[in-house]
């Protein structure tokens, strides 16, 4: 069974896309990052840096990326189904919330998953088994998740 | 059934086990550059299409670093506003029939 199995994306110490990821997300501050193809608007990446919390040396980061046209990020030969993508979620997560980063992932403006430092679960932790993860909106991520599979 | 993160029997085949795991990263690593790859080959080669990326305010802080020759460098705080845009165009080649 993949949930529980060790089949599903890891992101590992040695992943250098995460890492450089998270090198980016450090060094930007705020502002906004819109891509349009096409000249229709395909996703738009807003960042804002709050000021230190007391008894945090982190800054606090959060990271809105909204999918304006899902189905543009589309990848027909991924093998991994939701369970798999949640899981890999929530070892990015603990890294976000590792970083103070919070992560806020939208489908056309709507919120779907939280991850990192500010979100805030209930249900999903059965599934995620994470503190680190929200799922904001079933009904959203569902839909994410069938934009992603969409040929 | 085996549960590998217990390391339960890790003295049979250790070496063999430790060369697997490596060989299971390295597969993982490459199925996210495969996804990677494939939206930014999306974004990047698709043809008779435009691209634009636009920056609003967005600040960089970047880091202090060291010179060649142990020089300081110092820090800065870049601020990007405007727009990239690239189109790509499909043109047949006069060679083809």
């Amino acid at each position: 069974m993949i949930l529980f199995g060790r089949k599903h994306l890891h992101t590992s110490e040695s992943d250098q896309i995460v890492n450089s990821l998270f090198k980016i997300l450090s060094s930007v501050t705020s502002g906004s990052i819109k891509l349009e193809v096409a000249n229709q608007p395909a996703m738009k990446i807003e960042i804002n840096t709050n000021d230190q919390v007391e008894g945090n040396d982190n800054n606090r980061t959060v990271v809105r990326l909204d999918l304006l046209e899902p189905t543009f990020f589309s990848v027909p030969d991924d093998q991994t189904g939701l369970f798999d993508k949640l899981r890999t979620a929530a070892e990015f997560a603990q890294k976000l919330t590792d970083n103070g980063i919070t992560f806020s992932l939208l489908r056309k403006g709507k919120e779907a998953i939280t991850l990192g430092e500010e979100a805030r679960p209930s249900l999903s932790r059965i599934i995620t088994k994470s503190n680190d993860i929200q799922v904001n909106s079933i009904k959203e991520s569902a839909k994410l998740k069938n934009d992603f599979d969409d040929a | 059934m085996l549960n590998n993160d217990t390391g339960k029997h890790k003295s049979v085949g250790e070496g063999q086990e430790g060369k697997t795991q490596k060989d299971e990263e390295q597969k993982v690593q490459s199925q996210w550059v495969q996804i990677v790859s494939q939206v930014m080959e999306k974004v990047v080669s698709g043809t008779n299409m435009s691209t634009t990326i636009e920056f609003d305010d967005l600040e960089v802080d970047i880091p202090k670093a060291k010179g060649p020759d142990g020089r300081d460098l110092g820090g800065a705080t870049w601020k990007l506003n405007g727009k990239v845009v690239w189109i790509t165009e499909a043109h047949r080649d006069q060679g083809s029939i």
